[in-house]
């Protein structure tokens, strides 16, 4: 029914329930008048119709990269099961030929093509930014780099961070780690100082975003050598370290992914069983808690957590079909869902309407 | 005040006056559920009929009836969720009422409820039904319209519903 009575609702009351509401529908609701248009397009609503998706951790959607992009949402179906969407992004002016995504932030996504090009893409408006080569970048082949990305909130800007080293001719010596920081804001690369740790122990991995700082496992410069968890913070560009586990383990050959704003860390070389590790309370090392379930199930398959639907549940993907693990129950559930991109690099994912370029972004 | 909280705590009541004329008195640990009358209380006008001159009867009905459900201390969650489940049933133009009369009032849980449900009703809407439900005049030219629409795609994807409830 419309309203019978001539009186408009105040322009407050529109916004609070056009906050509620999916980004697809706030660009349809774009069409509707000048004055909506104005103010559904106004960064202070972009940004507070993200902090209402951030706080409620809606990442229902993941991204995967099958030389095309695609998002794939869950659902909840009636029958208590999730259906799971995959939707390939079209570009008009980008090729396909994506390599990996290498970060998700506030609804952009740090993706890489086979040209080594990195882009700053928004799948849900499919706007994107092109970020422009560092020309102290150190030279492919004979170099190994690692990239993260997120958003400072101090000088609410989005920044790439690229570590990289030369490859070792002779691996007993510490490697040199270059960080490069991009600032989205600027439009500029710049380099920071060398690395306190030795990021070439480790397996190449994308920094893991929790925090308002990228996470990456490594290795101390000390004599030990030990495994550290080296967080760098996006605001002031410092590194820090977040406490391990304290259990015996030999971290190097763990990984790291964020689930529901925790860090996760969790490894498959323990033969049929699954360890998680999860850090409920940030920077706190006795909250970390560890997962085991004896999977034999999962024996000789690859696992890798992908996101968690609630805070003790994580769908992890084995061998390109997701599975639930429950961790309160301590069980495993085949979600029966069909999703044909391969699984193990997916991302997590929240819709919004930030613009990758702030303002100058091109549209595909 | 003091000694009257001694053993029984007194109730205060309030009388509330819609625009239409109607008046409801209300328990005051229920209306000041809306921190409109919170402050009017505090200020020391609750002796005589609060006129809330923005609601009228039909919308202050519902708004009693919720801040009751709301306040009192026998409702569990379940209940509560049933209600607010049933509330939000309502009609959209109802619920728009009672959403103008959350924000005056100054009622955050009900204004968030109402929000999230007209978001809920009108999430597949057209922009023309949207347009109807709030009574919008589009003052775009149709050319202006359809540059919109081409600039944005990835919105208009799918089925969209055109009806107005």
């Amino acid at each position: 029914m419309a309203r019978s009575n001539a009186a408009k609702i105040p322009e407050e009351i529109i916004f609070d329930i056009l906050l509620c509401l999916p980004a697809k529908f706030i660009g349809q609701c774009r069409c509707v008048s000048k004055q909506w248009r104005k103010f559904l397009s106004d960064p202070q609503f972009i940004k507070a119709h993200l902090a209402l998706r951030s706080h409620k951790h809606e990442e229902d959607k993941l991204i995967v990269v099958d030389c095309s992009l695609h998002t794939i949402t869950f659902t909840h179906n009636p029958k208590d099961d999730f259906d799971a969407i995959s939707r390939k992004l079209d570009f008009q002016y980008l090729s396909d030929n994506w390599v990996s995504v290498d970060g998700s932030c506030n609804g952009l996504i740090l993706a890489i093509n086979r040209e080594r090009v990195k882009y700053l893409i928004n799948p849900t408006t499919l706007k994107y930014h092109k970020i422009p080569n560092f020309h102290l970048a150190l030279p492919v082949p004979g170099s190994f780099s690692m990239y993260g990305f997120g958003y400072d909130v101090v000088s609410d800007d989005y920044k790439v961070v690229a570590l990289s080293y030369y490859n070792a001719v002779d691996e007993t010596v510490i490697v040199d780690t270059f960080v490069d920081i991009y600032s989205v804001r600027k439009g500029l690369w710049r380099r920071l100082e060398i690395s306190p740790y030795d990021h070439s122990v480790t397996d190449l991995a994308s920094g893991v975003l929790v925090n308002g700082a990228l996470h990456w496992l490594a290795s101390s410069k000390t004599s030990d050598e030990s495994c550290v968890i080296a967080a760098f913070h996006l605001s002031d560009e410092k590194f820090l370290e977040v406490p391990v586990p304290s259990m015996d383990y030999n971290y190097s050959l763990f990984e790291l992914v964020a689930l529901r704003g925790r860090l996760c860390m969790f490894t498959n070389l323990t033969v049929d069983t699954i360890t998680i590790c999860l850090m409920e309370d940030y920077g706190v090392k006795e909250s970390w808690t560890i997962f085991r379930l004896m999977a034999p199930s999962l024996h000789d398959y690859f696992w890798t957590p992908l996101c968690s639907m609630t805070d003790d549940d994580i769908v992890m993907d084995v061998e390109e079909k997701l599975v639930l693990y429950n961790m309160k129950e301590n069980e495993l559930w085949d979600l029966m869902v069909d999703v044909s991109p391969a699984l193990d690099k997916a991302r997590t994912l929240i819709e919004s309407l930030v613009c990758p370029s702030f303002g100058n972004g091109t549209e595909g | 005040m003091a000694e009257a909280s001694s053993s029984i705590t007194e109730k205060f009541f309030l009388t509330l006056k819609s625009s239409d004329g109607d008046e409801f008195v209300l328990e005051e640990s229920i209306a000041i559920q809306s921190i409109t009358i919170k402050n009017m209380v505090e200020d020391g006008c609750s002796s005589s009929v609060i006129p809330l001159s923005k609601v009228d009867t039909e919308t202050l009905i519902k708004v009693i009836e919720y801040m009751k459900m709301h306040s009192s201390t026998s409702s569990n969650e379940e209940e509560i969720e049933n209600f607010d489940k049933k509330f939000v049933s309502n009609s959209i133009n109802t619920i728009l009422n009672i959403l103008e009369a959350a924000n005056f009032l100054d009622i955050n849980n009900l204004l968030e409820l109402c929000a999230e449900a007209v978001a809920n009703r009108i999430k597949n809407k057209t922009p023309e039904a949207v347009r109807k439900i709030f009574n919008i005049t589009s003052d775009f030219t149709p050319e202006e319209e359809a540059e919109i629409r081409n600039e944005t795609p990835w919105a208009f994807e799918g089925n969209l519903d055109h009806s107005l409830d």
